[in-house]
C-alpha cells in the first residue's frame, strides 16, 4: 500500500520477481580465461540446473582495438557462446535439464567492476542475485540449502556472503602523501542479495574516490555536523575498532564498492547473514595488472587440490568437458 | 556534511563526475537500422565537437541465436565498430577533431528499453547524461544552446524534455478485459538528467507491470480523495481512474518511480523546443505500427540530414555501406 502510488517499491519487486531463485552475476575483465571457466564450471556443475540459481549474467568489460587489446574478452565471449548452445545437466541426473540460462553482457572501452556488476541488475528478472568473482571456486554443493535456511527464512535479511561483508572499516590511510578517510565498503567475492530490499535501499554498488582530479576536497573532522554522533555511529557498529586521526586536514575521501549500499541497508535495519567460509574458494586479485603473473600462478597452485577435484567433475561431463579442453589454456599452472 | 558519510551522495557525483557534460545514451534492439543511422548522425552532425556532449554509449539489445536472429544487431554492432575507428569532426571546422567518444554495450537474449538504458548508466562520468531514442533525428544544430540556458542554468532542474514529459496521466484502462490502474510516466523520446539528483532520488528507470489479486482503489491508496487531489494538482487527472469494479493490474512504466520521488523531492523539469526532435515513433515494435508509412512522412527530413551526412568525406561513406537500399 503507498498513498499515491498503490504499491511500494518493494512490492513491485515482490510482485514482478521470480520468488526464492537466485540470478548468478559474474563481471569478468582481464582476468586469464582459466579463473572463468573454473567459477562458471563449479556454479554449473554445484548447482542443480532445476532448483535455486534460475539464471546466470557474465558481464564482460574491457578494451576496443583503439584502447588496448580485446582478444582476451573476445576469447570469453566465444566460450561464453559456445557455453549458450549447451544443455545444463549433470551426469548423475541426466533427466534433469534445461537449457543453458545465460545472459552475456559485454562493454567495450570500459573497465571496471561495480560497473559491470551494476549493468546486470537491471535485467534481473529473480527476487535476489549472487555476485560472484571470476575467480571464485564454488566448492560446496549444498550451498543452495544453507541459502535456504540463513537467507531466505529471514525475510529481513538483505544480504548472506561469504568470506567477509565488508572490505575495511571506517579508518583513515595516506593517499598522495595526504590524509584518506575510508567508509565501510563491501566484499562482493560471493554475495547474495535480495532486489526487493536494494531497490528500497535506492543506493547503487558504485564506489567514489574522492575527489577526481578536476574538484578539490578539504576538511577536518570537527566540521561535521556532529562528530560526536559519527564515532558513535561507527563506534556502535563495531567499524572504529581504532579512532580516525583528528588533528590533521583530509584531502580524500572513499566509499568504495557497495559503501552507500550497506549503509542505507542499515538504516533500513535490514540485517545480514554469514555464510559457511569453505563454500568457496577464492585466488583474489586476479584481475590487477599490478600482480605479476607468477604471483597469481602461487595463489592459483596453493588451491591445486580443489582445481584438480573440480577437473574430475568437468572430465566427467560430455559436453562441458569439451568446452573446458578446447579453451583451457595449455598450462594452467604457469 | 553528511552527518555518517562525510559526503552525500549527490555531492560523491558533483566531486567525481565532469561538470557541464553529457553523455548521450541511446538502446537499440530490433528497429531497422537505417533509424539508428539517423539518430546517431544527427548527434554528431548537430552537436559540436568540443562542446557539451563528451561520449555516446548506443546499447544494442535483442536476441542470441537460440532465441531469435540476432542479424540486425549484429549489422548495428558492426556499424558501430566502424564508426567508433573515425574521429569526430564537422567539415566546417575540421581542425576540431576527437577521437569518436563512442561506448558500444551489447546485451543478448535480453530485450528492454529501460533494462538498457540502466546498463548504460553506471559507465557515465558526466554529470548529465541525455536519453535518446533510436528512431529520432535532431532536428536543430543549436540545441545545446537550450540545454544550457534551461538546464544548467538551473540547479534545481532534473530533467529537461522534449517533445513531452509523460506518456499517460493517472488514469485507468482496459487490459485483457480487466482494469488497470495507471501511474504517470515519461516519455524518454529525449531527456537529459542531471545525474546527482537521480542517484539522490535512488530510484531506477525500469518499469513495473503489475498483476495482482484484485483490489479497489481505497485498498491500495488508503484515501482516494487524497489520492485525486495529488494527481490533481499536479495537473495529472483528466480521466480520474475509476473507483466503482476492482482492478487487476497496476502500470507503472518507464520512469514513474523517478518521476514520483523527484516531485516529492521538490525538482524541477524543463521544457526544451518541441521542434527539437523529429520521433518516428514504436520503430521497435514487433508488430507492424505503420511504420513505413511514418518513415515516409519524415523523408523530407532525412533527406536534409543525408545532404550533411554525404557532404562529410567520412560519414559519408560509411551511411553508404550501412543505409538499405530503398534509400539510395
Amino acid at each position: 500500500m503507498h498513498p499515491h502510488m498503490a504499491l511500494n517499491i518493494e512490492e513491485c519487486i515482490d510482485h514482478t520477481h521470480l520468488k526464492e531463485k537466485v540470478t548468478a552475476i559474474i563481471p569478468t575483465s582481464n582476468a586469464n580465461i582459466k579463473c572463468l571457466l573454473w567459477s562458471v564450471f563449479s556454479l554449473l556443475l554445484r548447482s542443480k540446473p532445476n532448483e535455486m540459481l534460475e539464471h546466470i549474467c557474465v558481464n564482460i568489460n574491457g578494451p576496443d582495438e583503439r584502447t588496448g587489446n580485446p582478444k582476451l574478452q573476445d576469447r570469453k565471449q566465444k566460450f561464453l557462446e559456445e557455453l549458450r548452445d549447451l544443455e545444463w545437466f549433470h551426469t548423475n541426473e541426466p533427466s534433469d535439464h534445461r537449457q543453458m540460462p545465460l545472459t552475456i553482457i559485454r562493454a567495450w572501452s570500459r573497465v571496471g567492476y561495480a560497473e559491470a556488476l551494476e549493468m546486470a541488475l537491471a535485467w534481473v528478472h529473480t527476487d535476489s542475485y549472487l555476485c560472484m568473482h571470476d575467480d571464485v571456486i564454488l566448492i560446496n554443493r549444498n550451498w543452495t540449502d544453507e541459502l535456504k535456511i540463513k537467507f531466505y527464512n529471514d525475510p529481513n535479511v538483505a544480504i548472506a556472503y561469504t568470506p567477509k561483508l565488508l572490505g575495511c572499516n571506517c579508518d583513515h590511510a595516506i593517499h598522495r602523501g595526504m590524509y584518506l578517510l575510508r567508509l565501510p565498503q563491501m566484499e562482493t567475492t560471493f554475495l547474495i542479495a535480495k532486489k526487493r530490499w536494494t531497490m528500497k535501499a535506492g543506493a547503487s554498488w558504485t564506489g567514489y574516490h574522492m575527489p577526481d582530479d578536476e574538484n578539490f576536497l578539504q576538511f577536518e573532522v570537527n566540521e561535521l555536523p556532529n562528530e560526536t554522533e559519527f564515532f558513535k555511529y561507527y563506534e556502535d557498529k563495531g567499524l572504529m575498532p581504532e579512532k580516525i586521526q583528528t588533528f590533521e586536514t583530509y584531502n580524500f575521501v572513499r566509499q568504495g564498492i557497495g559503501a552507500w549500499l550497506y549503509y542505507k541497508l542499515s538504516q533500513l535495519g535490514t540485517t545480514f547473514s554469514k555464510l559457511e567460509e569453505n563454500n568457496i574458494i577464492h585466488f583474489g586479485k586476479m584481475s590487477y595488472d599490478e600482480i605479476s603473473d607468477e604471483e597469481k600462478n602461487e595463489k592459483i597452485i596453493l588451491h591445486k587440490e580443489e582445481i584438480e577435484k573440480l577437473e574430475t567433475e568437468i572430465m566427467a561431463h560430455p559436453t562441458f568437458s569439451k568446452l573446458y579442453e578446447k579453451y583451457m589454456p595449455e598450462d594452467k599452472y604457469a | 556534511m553528511h552527518p555518517h558519510m562525510i559526503i552525500d551522495i549527490d555531492e560523491a557525483v558533483e566531486l567525481t563526475h565532469m561538470a557541464e557534460k553529457i553523455t548521450v545514451i541511446y538502446p537499440t534492439a530490433q528497429a531497422p537500422i537505417e533509424c539508428l543511422l539517423w539518430s546517431t548522425f544527427s548527434l554528431l552532425l548537430r552537436a559540436k565537437v568540443k562542446d557539451l556532449i563528451e561520449h555516446f554509449m548506443v546499447v544494442i539489445n535483442g536476441p542470441d541465436k537460440r532465441t531469435g536472429d540476432p542479424t540486425n544487431q549484429d549489422q548495428k554492432q558492426t556499424f558501430l565498430e566502424d564508426l567508433r575507428k573515425l574521429k569526430w569532426w564537422h567539415t566546417d571546422e575540421p581542425k576540431i577533431k576527437r577521437d569518436m567518444p563512442l561506448s558500444v554495450l551489447r546485451v543478448w537474449s535480453r530485450i528492454g528499453h529501460p533494462e538498457a538504458i540502466e546498463m548504460a548508466i553506471p559507465w557515465v562520468h558526466t554529470d548529465a547524461y541525455l536519453i535518446m531514442h533510436d528512431d529520432i533525428i535532431i532536428n536543430k544544430h543549436n540545441w545545446l544552446g537550450e540545454v544550457k540556458d534551461k538546464f544548467y542554468g538551473d540547479p534545481n532542474v532534473v530533467i529537461a524534455y522534449s517533445p513531452v514529459l509523460h506518456c499517460c496521466q493517472c488514469d485507468s484502462a482496459m487490459y485483457q478485459n480487466k482494469h488497470l490502474l495507471r501511474f504517470p510516466h515519461l516519455l524518454c523520446a529525449f531527456l537529459v538528467c542531471r545525474k546527482k539528483w537521480i542517484r539522490k532520488l535512488g530510484s531506477s528507470w525500469c518499469g513495473y507491470h503489475i498483476e495482482t489479486e484484485p483490489f479497489q482503489l481505497s485498498d491500495k491508496v488508503g484515501n482516494v480523495e487524497e489520492f485525486f487531489k495529488y494527481y490533481k494538482d499536479l495537473g495529472l487527472l483528466d480521466n480520474p481512474p475509476q473507483t466503482t469494479t476492482s482492478y487487476n493490474y497496476i502500470s507503472m512504466e518507464m520512469g514513474a518511480w523517478h518521476y514520483y520521488n523527484a516531485i516529492q523531492q521538490g525538482l524541477k523539469f524543463a521544457q526544451l523546443d518541441p521542434t527539437l526532435i523529429t520521433h518516428i515513433g514504436a520503430a521497435s515494435w514487433e508488430i507492424d505500427t505503420g511504420i513505413a508509412e511514418r518513415i515516409k512522412k519524415i523523408m523530407p527530413t532525412v533527406r536534409l540530414l543525408e545532404q550533411e551526412i554525404y557532404a562529410h568525406p567520412d560519414y559519408g561513406p560509411l551511411y553508404a555501406k550501412y543505409v538499405p537500399d530503398q534509400y539510395k
